[in-house]
């Protein structure tokens, strides 16, 4: 996924010359590509994420879009005021971009476990907040966020994910159909990040009976559409490498409850929300072996 | 840097009696807090847009937000809004809030939060030095804001590229619950900046002649201004008390208090 971003965003930034990189000291093997070709919008701003934050503001006001690569929780939850008043409030066209995404840096400790971000995030207003699902996404939401004006987070993995097959063409703030298996819409699943191409492979390898939903696009969304896809399933299950309080498996439900509270609907979906039960994991270990820990292989229960 | 107009007592000191009595003022009438860190600044915003400041050739980041009655008299009285406007301060549904917005004209940013300010103006100054423009940024900082980490990191930034951003520190020894040296010490100041790779000018921040020439002798270089102000300045009843950042004045705290302004501010416009 960051070999993708950053390739896409420098073949953006050939065209687009108002395309600008800052790092918080990172990127080593990664971000030389961007730097190369664009020395002139490519900064190291060192390990200062919260004068990064506010500095990459200053540069949008002088017409950049301006992207804020760094690690997990570096350039979210370390500098989160600087992202709602300097960079929010104000409407900033800052795009943050955070490699090692869930458990991505597994062995690394829980400082470099971003588990509560995009929860964090989806609260301030003017945000755009996403979580691609493999490389393919990362490019789409790459060509959004480099055209719209307003502040975005995108959480990335790590490298080497594969590309998911999608059954239909990739839409804002929509649900993206990474597998279809379910006989008359009797159970879908929906997640997105890293995770949910590990929903696809075990669904491919099973031939599973569900339908399988990326969202990568966590705000805006298309609520009514979302509603009226979701609302013909007998069973959703959302599956997120994230803290349960306040993240995908809670947006899906808010939408869920919406809808019935403002419509005519008198039957409600089965709603599992698989997630990280309000707490960190503080042994070592791979991605596989904390996500296991925190019991989001329970999806499996559901295939 | 070179100044945009000639130096004139009278131009400087007729806007900071304006200023600062509009300061009190309004302080009195919605019984608002932060007037001594308003006064505090007030002579260095009669100087900068009095002889300095152009739209094309600098910006004003206002750090410290919570001394935005200083900042909104000054705007109104070079221009940007109407003055009248700024009768609405603090009242429902009015764009001057108690801490500075960026919805009222002439605002560069919206602060309140401290420790902000200066890292947005150093990737405008980082902007404008790719681009080769002339154009400077000023930022003005309280002293007790200097508590705030994100400032460090701003100022190893500022340094390290060299960009062309003017530093003004409100030094009135005063913060928010005691005396700077007692809550954190700064000292010695101007030492930490000049070990930061930054020039540092320490002047009297009440004196118009000194802060003008301060602000002159600016080149493309980062510059530290360390004004020595005195909290609640000119204010005989309020000077340096801690007091003054909470309390608004009475009616009769008014009335004195515009005398005092009245009296010392005519000595230079009589010059």
């Amino acid at each position: 996924m960051r070999d993708t971003f950053v390739t896409n965003l420098a073949k953006l930034a050939q065209h687009d010359e108002k395309i600008f990189l800052v790092c918080g000291d990172l990127g080593f093997n990664v971000l030389e590509e961007f730097g190369d070709l664009h020395p002139k919008r490519f900064l190291n701003g060192g390990i200062s994420e919260q004068n990064i934050a506010g500095l990459c503001a200053g540069l949008s006001r002088e017409g950049y879009t301006v992207y804020f690569y760094s690690i997990g929780n570096f350039p979210t939850l370390r500098c989160m005021e600087q992202i709602r008043y300097d960079i929010a409030y104000h409407n900033a066209n800052v795009n943050i971009v955070a490699v090692g995404g869930g458990y991505a840096y597994g062995s690394l400790g829980t400082s470099h476990h971003a588990t509560e971000e995009i929860g964090m995030l989806r609260m301030i207003p003017n945000m755009m907040v996403t979580s691609p699902s493999d490389p393919s996404e990362v490019k789409d939401i790459l060509d959004i966020t480099s055209k719209d004006p307003s502040p975005s987070y995108m959480r990335l993995n790590r490298s080497g994910e594969e590309i998911i097959n999608y059954l239909n063409p990739f839409s804002p703030g929509d649900l993206h159909l990474a597998y279809s298996g379910s006989d008359q819409k009797k159970k879908a699943f929906v997640s997105n990040g890293a995770i949910c191409f590990e929903i696809y492979k075990d669904l491919v390898a099973a031939n599973g009976s569900a339908d399988l939903f990326s969202l990568p696009i966590v705000k805006p969304l298309e609520e009514e559409r979302i509603f009226n896809q979701l609302v013909q399933y007998n069973e959703i299950i959302v599956v997120e490498e994230h803290q349960l309080n306040g993240g995908l498996g809670s947006t899906i439900q808010g939408i869920i409850c919406d809808g019935f509270s403002t419509d005519s609907f008198t039957r409600i979906p089965k709603i599992h929300r698989i997630g990280i039960q309000d707490s960190f994991q503080s042994l070592a270990g791979s991605q596989d072996f904390l996500r296991e820990k925190a019991g989001l292989f329970n999806y499996r229960d559901y295939l | 840097m070179t100044a945009q107009q000639k130096f004139s007592y009278k131009k400087s000191a007729d806007a900071a009696l304006n200023i600062s009595s509009k300061v009190i003022d309004l302080c009195c009438k919605k019984k608002a807090a932060h007037m001594g860190g308003a006064l505090s600044i007030a002579d260095f915003l009669s100087v900068y847009y009095s002889f300095i400041h152009t739209p094309e050739s600098s910006s004003l980041f206002y750090s410290k937000g919570h001394a935005c009655t200083a900042l909104y008299a000054a705007l109104g009285y070079f221009g940007f809004f109407d003055v009248k406007d700024l009768e609405s301060y603090s009242d429902n549904g009015s764009i001057f809030t108690s801490h500075v917005s960026h919805h009222v004209p002439g605002v560069e940013l919206s602060t309140g939060s401290l420790g902000h300010a200066l890292s947005v103006a150093s990737g405008v100054a980082y902007a404008k030095k790719i681009s080769d423009s002339k154009h400077r940024s000023f930022i003005i900082l309280s002293d007790g804001e200097l508590n705030e980490g994100s400032n460090w990191e701003a100022l190893l930034f500022i340094a390290h590229h060299k960009l062309p951003c003017t530093i003004i520190i409100d030094y009135n020894k005063l913060q928010s619950f005691g005396r700077t040296n007692e809550v954190l010490n700064l000292e010695p100041l101007s030492n930490k900046f000049e070990a930061f790779n930054l020039e540092c000018q320490v002047v009297n921040g009440h004196d118009h002649l000194e802060i003008f020439n301060a602000l002159s002798s600016s080149n493309t270089q980062p510059k530290v201004i360390v004004l020595n102000t005195i909290k609640a300045h000119p204010l005989k009843y309020a000077m340096d008390s801690l007091e003054s950042h909470y309390y608004p004045p009475s009616e009769d705290q008014l009335t004195e208090g515009l005398k005092d302004i009245k009296e010392h501010y005519e000595r230079h416009i009589c010059n």
